[in-house]
């Protein structure tokens, strides 16, 4: 098997150079997809019989639950790629996977919150799902933290890899949490297996913003991740000629 | 599939469930957009320190 791949991967500047191409691309796809998502979610889609109108938050608020919880797998087995192969690249993929997690994580309480007012009555209850998912958070921003709180760089990516790792532990909470504690948050309507509790009508939109997400996340790690490479790389000529080129190019 | 409200008024409204419904779209996208903002904030930085630094040298060897 050929390895090359592998091993420019791992280079910083060949991945930044080899995204700058892609950046407008998935820009695209995902301004379409979040755009369609949202205008069939907010004003095409049916209204629910039990929660009205206010259950469109769902085309919102479970995607990114669904991103919050994807992106730090993403995060962690960056981490262990990094620890493991002693990989500088996915180090960077990790640090900067943990503010776009962290943001996504308390859109999903954010939206949630504003969702449980009208449906349930409150803002906030200290529910399993409510509560792993606030673990979540600090999780991501205990990530972020330990970056900055060394002043070695290797020792805080390597810390931070294990925390990731270590971490890891919450998500089969979070996913299971609704089955093994019932209290007010609702179980999953969309299975892998089996038949969904969803009606086609709001399926199709809820898919279409999951797939924004996906992209949208894809599209933040990657601009995080160059930024990044940047600032690590920022002693090497490659850099310094980037970055004195006439015409700005967008990061 | 077809608009589910009869006006535009009651599409704001959403019976009740506009002000939940808008600001959990509007905190979303304001959200969105920090993400895809600050790394192009922190690109142009970089370039600003960079060219001050470029000129800085030029002086000094000047």
């Amino acid at each position: 098997m050929n390895w090359q791949w592998f091993h420019r991967l791992g280079s910083p500047r060949w991945f930044y150079e080899k995204t700058t191409g892609w950046v407008p691309w998935i820009m695209l796809v995902t301004f379409s997809l979040l755009v369609v998502g949202m205008v069939w979610g907010l004003a095409f889609a049916p209204v629910d019989y039990r929660q009205g109108n206010s259950y469109r938050i769902i085309f919102l608020h479970m995607p990114v639950a669904v991103l919050s919880m994807a992106g730090y797998y993403a995060m962690a087995i960056a981490g262990a790629v990094g620890l493991i192969w002693r990989m500088k690249m996915a180090f960077i993929v990790m640090v900067s996977t943990a503010p776009v997690g962290a943001v996504l994580t308390f859109l999903a309480l954010v939206t949630g919150s504003i969702w449980g007012k009208p449906t349930w009555g409150t803002w906030w209850i200290w529910d399993a799902r409510l509560t792993s998912v606030l673990v979540l958070f600090f999780l991501y921003m205990g990530v972020i933290a330990l970056q900055q709180a060394y002043q070695n760089r290797d020792a805080a990516d390597k810390a931070c890899a294990i925390l990731s790792l270590v971490g890891m532990v919450n998500i089969p909470i979070i996913y299971k949490s609704v089955d093994w504690w019932s209290t007010l948050h609702q179980p999953a309507t969309i299975k892998m297996v089996g038949q969904s509790t969803i009606d086609p009508s709001m399926k199709y939109p809820l898919l279409i913003m999951i797939a924004g997400l996906y992209a949208f996340f894809t599209l933040a790690v990657i601009l995080y991740t160059r930024i990044e490479v940047l600032r690590r790389e920022s002693r090497s000529q490659w850099v310094s000629d980037l970055l004195t080129q006439s015409t700005p190019k967008r990061g | 599939m077809h608009f589910q409200f009869e006006s535009l008024a009651e599409f704001i409204a959403m019976k009740g469930h506009g002000p939940f419904v808008w600001s959990a779209y509007a905190i979303s996208i304001v959200a969105f957009a920090y993400l895809i903002l600050a790394p192009i904030k922190a690109y142009r930085d970089m370039v600003k320190r960079e060219l001050k630094k470029k000129s800085r040298e030029e002086n000094a060897s000047d």
